[in-house]
């Protein structure tokens, strides 16, 4: 009978003009994203070319000689900015000259070994912050194991299917993953007391449980169907058009956070600062399948959260208006103010971004040194199960006057 | 056999008790009305037959389960349309019934003659939204009767109809009923309609079931009856007059006519006292009958 209920939810969902027109938001969003992803990764891939600096250090001494030869600035130290010009020149000349082995394949590694060195000389130095000695000190981690196994690094801004996937799940779990959702199926229970349909179903000679779970169920196949087909389908394509192989690009997931309290910031609080070697290696790769696997429960989760509120109201635009004003006032709570960010790790909505849960950033994020993956699944699944149960005890109690 | 049982059911809703005592029984094949006025408890009734809300105290029954205890079975026997029939705009009527049918395991070819029966084999593929309120009831009862159930609930079904449709509609369920042999549970505010229907009518007020008697059309068993009378000269100062006579239960002015309500029988006897009073006759006739005037005596005490 369960089934029977499933597919019979499933029918009305999908024969639904508001479940297409979402689809299609959702696609044209995501068909945009990645426009503005090809965009930036071809400006960013010029700039970052031997060529596009040379040119850009040429425009750049361009301007400071005019700014010497019409002396417009009262005040200007001459003598800095022919210094400037001349380090300039040294950096083109330097340029130039490995311009030649560009196109040699173990070009990247001698480009990284600079990058190391310079991160390397950073950290050597007096005034660098100990934020920076752990970004420097993970970029160097990630270096050595790119050089160990000889596979090129792609820059995160590098147009492929991972990084899009990647990217797409950072943008999109911050709030607008929720609000969509919730934008999605406010009506799932509510809609159907206003019009009243829900009396048609009731009165079929089924427990209100099974038309509850039913819905839920179909809703849960619907909303994870639908979000997690297309990011699957945009992998997938990007994929065959750019290859897979830049999932194998080691990165370091599962950073973890500590205060500093050796460090105090200006409003009298210690600074958050990573865990040396607290980082596990990993892949690009491993990281999308894991934040994939934890946005699906996030999904679960906000569904539960919304159909609680679906069961509660009789309207459809009540339960959306709730849904939203939460997931929206939340995530900026719990980011803005110091009382929530202590307990900001036991809000399901700020796991949305779960690229950033997988790596730890979230810690910094929420300025919340709890947060971790396993808290966040925790918390989802017990979100789901009190939201589910209280759904279930409103709606099989009540008393339908609809 | 009795197909429907209820015994002692009260309900309150707030601080308010909407159904004070409900006791009645349908048997099988016949049609029941239920009739009151708007906000009787007809609907909250009908709402707790189908278990849409739930009772505080009595019991109900269909067909021998026990609602509360053994919902899902005694919900088998019943096929139910609670007010207007509110179906999936954005599907088909072919899609709403299909619906039902897999729900209640019903075939393909169950729900074809259903649709034959209500008369909607022509726009069966028409998405609900561009139904008309006629077409709507239809729908509803066909989906009502799928899985040949022992118990139809109709819920003021004719709400909304043009007179013809309303004579269809009538149709469509005496065939119903006569074809599948099932008990129809009526409820309505519609006296014409209860009497072109039913069998048996309970006459429910302020949540009470005042009372159930069998409907013969013309020959309802009455304690008083209704007349109209119209009068030469100073209508007001007639009134006056009619109201001191000792046959009188009731007299009021509606529209220029003298409305009267008289104990059974006391018709010549009022006649006499009209002219007795030397009050000046145009016309005078008995304007309601049977279960028109039951209607009136029990659950609006006498004259409007």
């Amino acid at each position: 009978m369960l089934f029977t209920l499933i597919r019979n939810e499933l029918v009305k969902m999908f024969k639904k003009g508001k479940t297409w027109i979402v689809f299609i938001l959702f696609a044209l969003f995501m068909g945009f994203m990645m426009y503005g992803a090809k965009v930036d990764s071809d400006n960013m891939g010029y700039y970052s070319s031997v060529d596009g600096q040379i040119e850009s250090l040429e425009r750049s001494i361009e301007y400071e000689k005019e700014i010497i030869n019409n002396n417009k600035k009262e005040g200007i130290d001459k003598s800095e900015l022919e210094i400037s010009i001349q380090n300039s020149q040294k950096q083109i000349d330097r340029l130039k000259s490995i311009a030649d082995k560009k196109d040699e394949p173990d070009f990247w590694k001698e480009q990284i070994r600079i990058e190391k060195e310079q991160l390397q000389s950073q950290i050597d130095m007096e005034n660098s912050t100990g934020e920076y000695d752990s970004y420097a000190k993970n970029r160097i981690k990630e270096i050595d194991e790119a050089l160990e196994s000889g596979i090129e690094p792609v820059e995160e801004w590098v147009f492929n299917a991972v990084n899009f996937s990647n990217n797409f799940i950072n943008i999109i779990g911050t709030v607008i993953l929720a609000v969509g959702i919730a934008v999605f199926m406010s009506d799932i229970v509510s809609g159907e007391s206003t019009p009243p349909t829900l009396k048609f179903l009731l009165v079929q000679p089924i427990s209100r449980g099974k038309v509850l779970l039913s819905k839920f169920i179909a809703t849960i196949i619907t909303v994870v169907g639908l979000i997690g087909g297309l990011e699957l389908l945009a992998y997938g394509i990007l994929g065959l058009f750019t290859g897979f192989d830049s999932g194998k690009i080691p990165t370091t997931i599962g950073i973890k956070y500590k205060w500093d309290y050796t460090n105090i910031e200006q409003m009298g609080t210690p600074q958050l600062i990573t865990v040396d070697g607290s980082g596990i290696s990993s892949t690009r790769g491993e990281l999308f399948l894991s934040s994939f696997a934890l946005q699906i429960l996030f999904i679960i989760t906000c569904c539960a959260f919304i159909f609680l509120i679906s069961s509660i109201f009789k309207s459809s635009m009540v339960t959306m208006a709730i849904s939203v004003i939460v997931s929206v006032a939340t995530t900026i709570i719990s980011a803005a103010s110091s009382t929530v960010q202590k307990v900001a790790h036991l809000i399901f909505f700020n796991y949305g971004d779960t690229k950033n849960v997988i790596v730890g950033g979230v810690a910094e994020m929420y300025r919340n040194i709890n947060f971790s993956p396993y808290t966040g699944i925790i918390v989802m699944l017990v979100t789901t199960v009190i939201c589910y149960v209280i759904a279930h005890i409103v709606f099989s109690k009540k008393d339908m006057l609809i | 056999m009795n197909i429907l049982e209820v015994k002692g059911v009260k309900k309150k809703l707030g601080k308010r008790e909407i159904i004070k005592e409900l006791d009645l029984q349908v048997k099988e094949g016949e049609i029941f009305g239920f009739l009151g006025p708007n906000g009787a408890g007809k609907t909250t009734t009908i709402r707790m037959l189908v278990g849409l809300i739930s009772y505080d105290n009595g019991e109900i029954k269909i067909c021998g389960n026990e609602l509360k205890k053994n919902k899902e079975k005694a919900l088998k026997n019943v096929g139910a349309v609670v007010e207007n029939p509110e179906l999936y705009r954005y599907l088909s009527g072919r899609e709403n019934l299909m619906q039902i049918a897999r729900i209640r395991k019903v075939s393909k070819e169950e729900v074809e003659d259903l649709i034959e029966l209500v008369g909607l084999k022509d726009r069966i593929n028409d998405k609900v939204k561009k139904y008309s309120l006629g077409m709507k009831q239809r729908l509803g009862l066909a989906a009502a009767l799928i899985g040949n159930p022992k118990l139809l609930i109709l819920d003021e079904p004719t709400n909304g109809l043009d007179p013809s449709g309303i004579m269809d509609f009538r149709e469509v369920v005496k065939k119903a009923a006569k074809e599948r042999g099932m008990s129809v549970f009526i409820s309505s505010h519609i006296l014409s309609e209860v009497q072109n229907l039913c069998d048996r009518v309970a006459f429910i007020n302020n949540g009470v079931i005042k009372a159930i008697e069998d409907i013969h059309e013309h020959t309802m068993k009455t304690e008083l009856e209704s007349l109209t009378l119209i009068v030469h000269g100073d209508i007001n100062e007639s009134l006056k007059v009619i109201k001191t006579l000792d046959c009188i239960t009731a007299a009021n002015i509606i529209d220029e006519e003298i409305h009267l309500v008289i104990k059974n029988g006391q018709t010549n006897l009022l006649l006499k006292e009209l002219i007795d009073k030397n009050i000046q006759v145009e016309e005078i006739y008995k304007n309601r009958k049977g279960l028109e005037q039951r209607y009136m005596e029990l659950v609006e005490g006498g004259v409007r």
